[in-house]
This record gives C-alpha cells, sequence and structure tokens, in this order.
C-alpha cells in the first residue's frame, strides 16, 4: 500500500514536470506578449520591463530558471498585478474557490446521492421519473443559466438572500448551488445506475430473504457498492470543483482562481499561468489517488499490493 | 459497519465545519460611496500603474502638485498651494504646503510615534519626495509604461531612454571604453557644482551611482571602500557585497595623465544618461522648481496625472517591489488604503491627517470588484452599489428609456418625489464646485476618446506603391471613409448617444475648433466619385483582394465590424472579410501592420489636441497604420512641440505660415498680432492653428477612418455628489459622496 502511494507520488512529479514543460513552450508560442497595450510602450522601456520579468533571455534559459524556481517552491512574480507573487495570488484565490467548492460539494452529494437511491430502489416510479428528470435538467442546463434562475428568484422575485460578493454565509448559498446542482445531476444518475444493479444482485437477495429490514438492505448492504463509480467520478470532479469555476465565479463576484486562471492566460501573465496549472494538476492527480485508495476500502476485490505486481 | 456512510458522512461535515468556523456569520458593513470596477487593481505604485482604475484609487491615495476639479478638471491647489509661471513659460515654480504629512492605515501621532508603522510615516510631504517620484519614473530601470507623461521636464526624454550620445557627444570610443576629455568633464561638471569634475573621488562616487552599463555594477556599488553611502542607501545590495570576495571589486572608472576620464563599459552599447541633470530643483524644503524643454500649453493639467504624484523614499527603499501593498504602503492624500482583498475587494478610509479634509465627506469608499458588468447591474439594481462607470451594451436602451431621475430605481432607493431637494453643497476652494448638478440615474456625457478604423497605408490597396499612380491608395481610403453611414451606426447599432464621426479629434475638446469642411462625411456619391478617379487612374477592381477587417474578439467590435462589412458591400461593391483575434494576438497584428482594416480606439491623456494628434507621426509608437508624412511631423513636432522657437526664428516663421497656408488655415494675421504684441495667449491660439492644419492635412491623406466619438455613461444613484461626466470621465473621489440622510 505504501509502496503504491510512493510511487504515484513520484509519478506527481514527473506529470508535473511534463505540464510544465508543455505548457511553458505553449504559452511562449502563443503570439503576444505581457506588455503590449492599446498605448504601446516605447522600445526603451519594453526592452525593460523584458529584462525586469527575464523575457529578455533565451526560451531554454528561462525555462530552466523557471523550473529551478518551482523546485525551491518560488513561482514567479505575476507581470500584471505588480508587487504580487504568483504564490500570494494564489494563496488569496485558491482558498476562496476551495471553499465554495466545498460547499458545492457536499450539496452534490447530499442531493445526488438521496435522489440517486430513492429512484434507484424504487425504479419505474413516480419519484424515479421526476428525479430523474430533474437531474437530466440539471446535467443539460448550464451553470449560469442555473445562476440567472437563482437570481431572479431568491433576489428580485423574493429578495432573500444577497446578490453576489464574497464574505458572508449568505452570499455562499446561490453560487454553491449554481456549482453544485450539475454535479448533483451526475452523482444521482450514477447512484441510481450503481443502486439498480446492485440490488439485483444475489447478496442482495440472501440479505432480504434472511429478514433483514430494507432500510438496512440498502443503506448497509447496496449502497457501499452502488457508490462505486460516484467515487471514482468524485477524483477528477473535486479537482474541477475546488479550481473554481470561471462563470460561477464572475456572475457573483467570488474572487477565486477559476477568474483568475482565464483572465491570465488572455494576459498573458505568464507566471501566474503556469502556477495555476500547477496547483490544478497537483489536485488532479492527488485527487486520483486518494480515490485509488478509496477503492480498496470501498471494495476488497480491488488491492494495490497486486495492482502493481 | 457502515463504513461508507461513515466516511461520507466525514466528507459532509468537515468541511463545513472548517467553513463555518473560517467565516463564523460575519456580515459586511456598508462603505459610505461604493463602486465597482472589473478587475482588481494591477498596483497602487504611482509610476507601474497604466489603467484609469489604478489611476482614480491612486488619485484618492496620494495627492500630486495639482488636483483636477470634478467638472472642469482645471488644476486644483492640492500639495502645491499655489505656482509661479515664468514668463518664458519654461519655469514652473510650485510652493507646497508645509502641513501634510506622510501616512498610513492606522496611524495617529495623538497616539505615540510613528515606530511599528511602515517606513516612512509621520514624515513630511515635501519637495525632495517629487523629485524622487519623478526621478525613479524617469529612471530606466523602473520601466515605467506611462514615462512619458513627464517627458515635458527637461532632460526627461533622454535620461528615460539612455539616449547618452545627445548629451554626451564629446564621448570617445575605444574598444569597450569610454573616453570623456577633460575640458568636456569640466564644462559638464564645473568646479563649485553638486559635483566637482575636479574632485576625483566625488566624481568617482556620483558616477558609480549615476551611470549605468559599467561592467559588474553590483560589485561596484558594493564596493565599500569608495562608495559608502551606496551601500548605506541601500542594504539588499550590502548583503551581495559580503558574498563576493574583495579580490573580485574592480574599479572600470580610472583617469589618465591628461586628466581625461575613461569608463570600461559591460558592453558597445552607450554609456547611460544618468548625468543629465533633469530639470527639478527643490531650492528648499517647500519649493519646487521644474524646467520644462518646451513650452506645454498642458503643463499644469499633466501634474494632476498619476504619474505625477509623490512617493515616500523611505517606504520605496525599504520594501522595494512591495512597498505599494496595503501593509507597506505610506501616502499623503484624501484617503488611505485601509484593506485591499485581491480580486474582491477595496476599502479606503479618509485621512484625518488630511490638510483638507472637511471636504472629504465620505468617511469610507468600497472598490469592490465585479467582472461581470451584468453582476454590476445587478448589484446597483440592488442597492449595493452606487455608481456604475459602464454598462453592458444590451443594457444602454434600457437605460436610456428609463431616463435620468428613475432608472432602476431599486428597492432601497427613493425616488425623486419622494425627498426633499437635496442640501447644496459649499466648496470654499472653488465656488464653481456648487453647480454640480446632483445627478441621479443615467447619465450621458461627451467623453474625450475616437473609435475609428486604421488602414494599412504599406499594403495593396491603400498603399501608395501602385504602379500607376501613387494617389490610388489615398482614393481608395477617402471612397472608405465616404461610404459608412456613421450614424446610422450610432443610432441603430451602439444606440448609446454616440456622436457620429467626420474628423480625428473629438469635438468636445476644449479651445479646438475644427476647420469647417475637412470630414470624411457619409456621402455615397463622393465615394463613388474618389473610387471613379482612382478607377481613372489605372486601379482596376480585380486587383482589389477580398479585404479583411481585424478586430478583437468583443460583440461590440463584431457588431460594428459587420455593419462596416455590410455598407462596403452596399456602397462600393467591394468584399470584406472580418477577423477577430484575442486581446494580445490583436495588438502583435497591429504593431506587426498585419492586417488591411483594423478596430482602434483612443482615449486622451490629457485635455489637449496633442494627445490625439502626434501619434501619427512617422513611426509613432502608436501610429499602426504604416503612414509617414513630413509635413505632418513637421506641424506636431517642430511648430506645435515649440511655438515660441518657431515663431521667434524668422525662416521657420515663414515656413509656418506658409504650411499652415497649404492646408488652408490662414495663420498670418495672428502671427503679425503675436509679433506686435506677444502674449501666452496668442502662442497658444496659433498652436491651435497648427494642430487645425494637421488635421486638415490627416484628413486628407486618411491613414484612418474616424466612426465616432465616445460618450461615457454613468450611472449614478440618488444622492450622490460629485460625480459630473466631465470630458475625461475623471471622477477625483476626493470630492464624492452620498447624502444618506435622503435615503429612508
Amino acid at each position: 500500500m505504501m509502496l503504491f502511494i510512493l510511487k504515484r507520488i513520484g509519478w506527481l512529479f514527473v506529470s508535473l514536470f511534463i505540464v510544465i514543460t508543455i505548457c511553458f513552450f505553449v504559452m511562449k508560442i502563443v503570439p503576444g506578449d505581457p506588455f503590449s497595450s492599446e498605448k504601446a510602450p516605447s522600445e526603451e522601456v519594453k526592452a525593460q520591463l523584458m529584462k525586469k520579468y527575464g523575457q529578455d533571455l533565451s526560451w531554454p534559459e528561462q525555462y530552466v530558471r523557471y523550473l529551478g524556481g518551482v523546485v525551491v517552491g518560488d513561482l514567479g512574480p505575476s507581470i500584471k498585478y505588480k508587487g504580487n507573487d504568483v504564490t500570494t495570488i494564489i494563496a488569496d484565490t485558491l482558498p476562496v474557490s476551495a471553499a465554495l467548492g466545498l460547499i458545492a460539494l457536499v450539496i452534490a452529494l447530499i442531493f445526488g446521492l438521496i435522489a440517486g437511491i430513492v429512484s434507484g430502489v424504487r425504479q419505474n416510479t413516480f419519484w424515479d421519473y421526476s428525479l430523474m428528470s430533474a437531474a437530466i435538467m440539471g446535467i443539460s442546463i448550464p451553470s449560469f443559466v442555473i445562476a440567472m434562475a437563482l437570481i431572479a428568484i431568491f433576489v428580485f422575485w423574493w429578495p432573500l438572500l444577497p446578490i453576489a460578493g464574497w464574505g458572508s454565509i449568505s452570499q455562499l448559498i446561490m453560487p454553491a448551488l449554481a456549482l453544485g446542482l450539475p454535479y448533483a445531476a451526475y452523482v444521482a444518475r450514477m447512484t441510481r445506475v450503481g443502486m439498480i444493479e446492485i440490488i439485483r444482485q444475489d447478496f442482495i437477495r440472501t440479505a432480504r430473504a434472511k429478514g433483514l429490514a430494507e432500510k438496512s438492505v440498502v443503506m448497509k448492504h447496496a449502497l457501499k457498492h452502488a457508490l462505486l463509480p460516484v467515487v471514482s467520478f468524485l477524483g477528477p470532479a473535486t479537482a474541477g470543483i475546488l479550481t473554481g469555476s470561471l462563470v460561477v465565479e464572475k456572475i457573483f463576484a467570488i474572487p477565486g482562481i477559476g477568474t483568475m486562471f482565464v483572465n491570465s492566460a488572455t494576459n498573458r501573465d505568464y507566471f501566474v499561468v503556469l502556477g495555476t496549472l500547477i496547483v490544478y494538476s497537483t489536485l488532479l492527480i492527488v485527487f486520483n489517488l486518494i480515490v485509488d485508495v478509496l477503492y480498496t476500502f470501498l471494495d476488497p476485490r480491488v488491492q494495490m499490493e497486486k495492482t502493481n505486481a | 459497519m457502515f463504513k461508507s456512510l461513515q466516511l461520507l458522512g466525514a466528507m459532509i461535515i468537515i468541511p463545513l465545519a472548517g467553513f463555518f468556523a473560517l467565516f463564523g456569520g460575519q456580515e459586511e458593513e456598508r462603505e459610505s460611496f461604493v463602486y465597482a470596477e472589473m478587475q482588481s487593481l494591477e498596483t497602487l505604485d504611482p509610476a507601474m500603474m497604466t489603467g484609469v482604475a489604478e489611476g482614480r484609487v491612486a488619485q484618492a491615495v496620494f495627492e500630486g502638485l495639482t488636483t483636477y476639479h470634478p467638472e472642469t478638471l482645471a488644476p486644483l491647489p492640492g500639495m502645491a498651494t499655489s505656482w509661479d509661471v515664468s514668463e518664458d513659460e519654461l519655469t514652473y515654480t510650485f510652493h507646497l504646503r508645509n502641513d501634510q504629512v506622510w501616512t498610513c492605515r492606522g496611524y495617529d501621532p495623538a497616539n505615540g510615534s510613528a515606530e511599528g508603522f511602515p517606513a516612512g510615516t509621520g514624515d513630511p510631504v515635501v519637495a525632495g519626495d517629487f523629485i524622487f517620484a519623478l526621478e525613479r519614473v524617469l529612471d530606466p530601470e523602473t520601466a515605467s509604461q506611462y514615462s512619458y507623461m513627464l517627458y515635458a521636464i527637461k532632460n526627461a526624454i533622454n535620461y528615460n531612454t539612455m539616449k547618452m550620445e545627445i548629451e554626451f557627444a564629446e564621448v570617445h570610443r575605444s574598444g569597450s571604453e569610454a573616453v570623456i576629455s577633460k575640458a568636456d568633464l569640466l564644462a559638464k561638471f564645473p568646479p563649485g557644482g553638486d559635483v566637482d569634475a575636479g574632485d576625483e573621488n566625488a566624481l568617482r562616487e556620483f558616477l558609480k551611482k549615476k551611470a549605468t552599463n559599467l561592467p559588474g555594477d553590483a560589485l561596484l556599488k558594493a564596493d565599500p571602500a569608495s562608495n559608502e553611502s551606496a551601500a548605506e542607501e541601500n542594504s539588499a545590495e550590502e548583503a551581495t557585497a559580503e558574498e563576493i570576495a574583495p579580490a573580485a571589486v574592480f574599479d572600470p572608472i580610472s583617469w589618465d595623465e591628461h586628466g581625461n576620464l575613461h569608463i570600461r563599459l559591460a558592453d558597445d552599447k552607450s554609456l547611460a544618461v544618468k548625468f543629465l541633470k533633469l530639470g527639478l530643483d527643490a531650492p528648499d524644503d517647500y519649493t519646487l522648481v521644474i524646467h520644462l524643454d518646451a513650452v506645454t500649453p498642458y503643463f499644469l493639467d499633466i501634474t494632476s496625472f498619476s504619474t505625477w504624484l509623490p512617493v515616500n523614499k523611505k517606504c520605496v527603499d525599504t520594501y522595494g517591489d512591495k512597498w505599494a501593498i496595503v501593509n507597506n504602503i505610506v501616502t499623503n492624500g484624501s484617503y488611505l488604503l485601509a484593506e485591499d482583498f485581491f480580486q474582491n475587494k477595496m476599502v479606503l478610509k479618509r485621512n484625518e491627517l488630511y490638510w483638507d479634509k472637511e471636504h472629504v465627506r465620505s468617511e469610507s469608499i468600497g472598490v469592490r470588484i465585479i467582472e461581470g458588468e451584468s453582476t454590476q447591474v445587478n448589484l446597483y439594481c440592488a442597492g449595493e452599489i452606487d455608481w456604475l462607470n459602464s454598462l453592458p451594451q444590451a443594457q444602454v436602451p434600457v437605460f436610456i428609456a428609463a431616463g435620468r431621475d428613475t432608472a432602476y430605481a431599486g428597492a432601497t432607493r427613493p425616488s425623486k418625489d419622494d425627498v426633499p431637494e437635496t442640501p447644496e453643497f459649499r466648496n470654499p476652494l472653488d465656488p464653481g464646485l456648487d453647480t454640480n448638478p446632483n445627478y441621479e440615474g443615467f447619465m450621458r456625457t461627451p467623453y474625450l476618446g475616437t473609435y475609428y478604423y486604421r488602414f494599412n497605408v504599406t499594403r495593396r490597396p491603400f498603399a501608395t506603391n501602385h504602379e500607376n499612380s501613387k494617389e490610388i491608395g489615398r482614393l481608395l481610403r477617402i471612397a472608405f471613409c465616404h461610404a459608412i453611414d456613421k450614424k446610422m451606426l450610432c443610432e441603430d447599432i451602439l444606440k448609446g448617444g454616440q456622436i457620429p464621426a467626420d474628423t480625428y479629434v473629438p469635438s468636445g475638446m476644449p479651445g479646438y475648433t475644427r476647420p469647417a469642411g475637412i470630414g470624411v462625411e457619409f456621402n455615397t456619391a463622393k465615394a463613388r466619385q474618389y473610387l471613379k478617379e482612382a478607377r481613372d487612374l489605372g486601379f482596376r477592381d480585380d486587383e482589389m483582394p477580398v479585404l479583411n477587417i481585424l478586430y478583437n474578439t468583443s460583440e461590440g467590435h463584431r457588431q460594428i465590424a459587420a455593419f462596416i462589412q455590410d455598407q462596403i458591400k452596399q456602397n462600393l461593391g467591394f468584399d470584406v472579410e472580418l477577423q477577430n483575434q484575442e486581446w494580445r494576438v490583436y495588438l502583435d497584428s497591429t504593431q506587426k501592420l498585419d492586417y488591411d482594416l483594423c478596430r482602434a480606439g483612443w482615449i486622451g491623456d490629457y485635455t489637449d489636441p496633442n494627445t490625439f494628434l502626434d501619434m501619427f507621426v512617422t513611426d509613432g509608437g502608436n501610429n499602426n497604420t504604416g503612414w509617414s508624412n513630413e509635413l505632418y511631423d513637421k506641424f506636431i513636432l517642430t511648430y506645435a512641440r515649440d511655438p515660441r522657437r518657431s515663431l521667434a526664428d524668422e525662416s521657420l516663421r515663414a515656413q509656418l505660415i506658409a504650411d499652415c497656408q497649404s492646408q488652408g488655415i490662414d495663420v498670418r494675421e495672428i502671427v503679425e498680432d503675436y509679433l506686435a504684441q506677444p502674449t501666452a495667449q496668442k502662442v497658444a491660439q496659433i498652436r491651435m492653428k497648427v494642430f487645425e492644419s494637421a488635421e486638415t492635412l490627416l484628413m486628407h491623406d486618411v491613414p484612418i477612418l474616424p466612426l465616432y466619438f465616445y460618450v461615457s455613461m454613468n450611472t449614478i444613484a440618488y444622492g450622490t455628489h460629485g460625480i459630473t461626466g466631465n470630458i475625461r470621465n475623471i471622477v477625483p473621489l476626493k470630492w464624492v459622496w452620498v447624502d444618506r440622510s435622503l435615503y429612508p
């Protein structure tokens, strides 16, 4: 087990290295530079700016220098937000997106699991049809439409929640719902499919035959197995949801890393782009690792040591 | 047992608990005045900022020599209580107030010393702070993008661009060594001056401090024996000194037996200019004298600009690149930076140590960072923000229809009928401010900006290199200009009250009258006439490529481009393709002249035609059309830049009259008037005539296709004072406040 985790962590660094390398050179190949503006700076000023941010060196030199910085935890300065380091920017914005993402994830799990279990157990009933219709809608309606609908309802029609912003719990409810509901829909559908499959298995029949209460059969025996596809979905989904969503952050004016990432790319703020990519890749890889580890608890058939053999 | 459920429960409860622990139900208190910006401010360092949003906050937390009048933008006393202008208008003497200190959040001298506050707190604001700030902007190493706003100062351009050769023509080069003769040295640094060429040590020290492009810069500065003061000034470099073995310290500055100075250079480029004395002097702590290179009529306008703000040397030296962040910043303006949440919000608090604090009516100002334009509108409607400085295009007609008094009066906003008239706002400093109308709702006013298309004059068909006639490119450009119905564009597409533009300099420019008849108005008959003339000269329709219109990706620009495409097809019969590029790529393409037609916009930096016209000089940094005209360059760079000198020199004066005449502008009478009785006012008039001639020439050659003049759109909460919709839509936050007593 430990060996497996260590090996995966080793691969984490290899993957990060590859991500940085590809992205570094892609960023350089893309036309445009961070110092251009509608009021063009003079040649001299531009040359000084290039020098200041090390952009006057050759690409390989810049690359080596950047990698050297990353190794010691220095992700470089932001070219746009002068005086800010990429690490402080990430430290400012990532917790915001992560906090929002966690709440959204909780919403996704609560709504998704309940809906999935109910419709799985009560297959082809009124409950199944209505919940699954809702899930289909949740998957197909983009989150910005959900966000707009929430604003229309809870701000203008029934003034209950603040319209946008960040800082209080009430400001969190709508963005978390807008972000979490589409995920809830996925979770619901997966749970339902898992449930339907598991509930027809022999060991469930055995459980029922030996006289267990239906509640116990579902929650104790069936759910654990039905959750397997959900868990593997949650790995990448968690990484995605924690690193924020451009659309939801924009609509609700949330100072998260999602907007930062997109803006830094359009601004050619090279170091910020690379920094956020490193964060995103790390989260993605780590959560996939966590999912794999969780599998051993949920499914005794999976054994890490053997998969490595 | 129930392992999966426990796990699930933990996954839900732990983050929730953590979250509530972090945010424990804190509700925000609203600031006295709240407005929104689209993106976090790039920086509050006046030398480094480029944006309008940054300038707005910087001018609230810092105060320059002069400040903008909120309505007319005329210079109001700021750190300078008064100023004198010399007769030749080349020397400005500012008398500074002696009652303002540098301060920061939380600092109150009543509670004891400035210890524990950022470096510089509590110091008086003196002339030296301005000199430090301005030198810093012009220091090439600072790489300030707006340094050109200081180019009026004597020697500033050379100082900033390191053009050493100009002033030090006497520098002889031999290999990697520059040699300056003793005579030149003495001329440059006369005995008895600040730096005496006779005093080798003083000169050596000065050179090490001021010159760049010396080899091993850090080594030199770190040489403790010969440069103690430099080491003291910069402790970071002192650290480097310790790391370097003494043997590595060498001296590239030496004298030969004839007293000539030899300087070893790091590379074969020139020696930097920092020898040059900038035209800045501080005879005492509260007097600042600024010498100009040439008469600059708009000089007192630009001294209010953010690049001119003073900064505190101790603070900058102590914190380096990070001096302008909330924990370190030391300021002198009407507001203090109290809090700064990246990408979220900035809070300004009234500076209780500000000299004019009784006129600062808002206790606090909230700057919220709201990236979505619709979100901004929503927040305005909900009464959470008091001022919107832009609107999504789709909303403009809605706001116009709603009118001024009732526009989006949200639940928390009283309508004008519900409340008594607002009390008058008296400003003893300038009674003119009384007239600030107490606007409410949506307000459109002319704005000093032009939206136009550039023609690429280096590429067929608009180029002048047609084998049959040089005129063909120009005729085609004029034909295109006449073929666009700008009125329809403004009324049916933009719908925001934009003003159709037939010329380039915006119509609201004070003191400038556009010459009659120079415009390229919409006229299909003329358009076809010019096209026919081009054909007569040998242009064949089949050489017209499918033109492409380049614009940066945006729905607004796309709509305009599609309209132009349609108009060209309809009125001239040519096919045009649209091409959009992401912002930075578009900038790259326009600078490389990789387009046929491209969109552009220009916003004036100051209230003078020069800010619009000087960009089209040959190889101007923002020209981007490839257009070049000798006469135009002469108008802008000779006559308009230094009208007094042009008038003083007899042959130049004759040329000026003839050149203006060639553009149909008659200046003989004013010039004669001026010669009889020279006044600054007449110089200014002649200068404006020169600009008129220049624009006439520009519109004759039309390297650009003007489309419309911008309008500013402010949406203002009821009871808000100080937002006047002036020509540059500058909102000096000092004067802004919301009369909350009007609210229920």
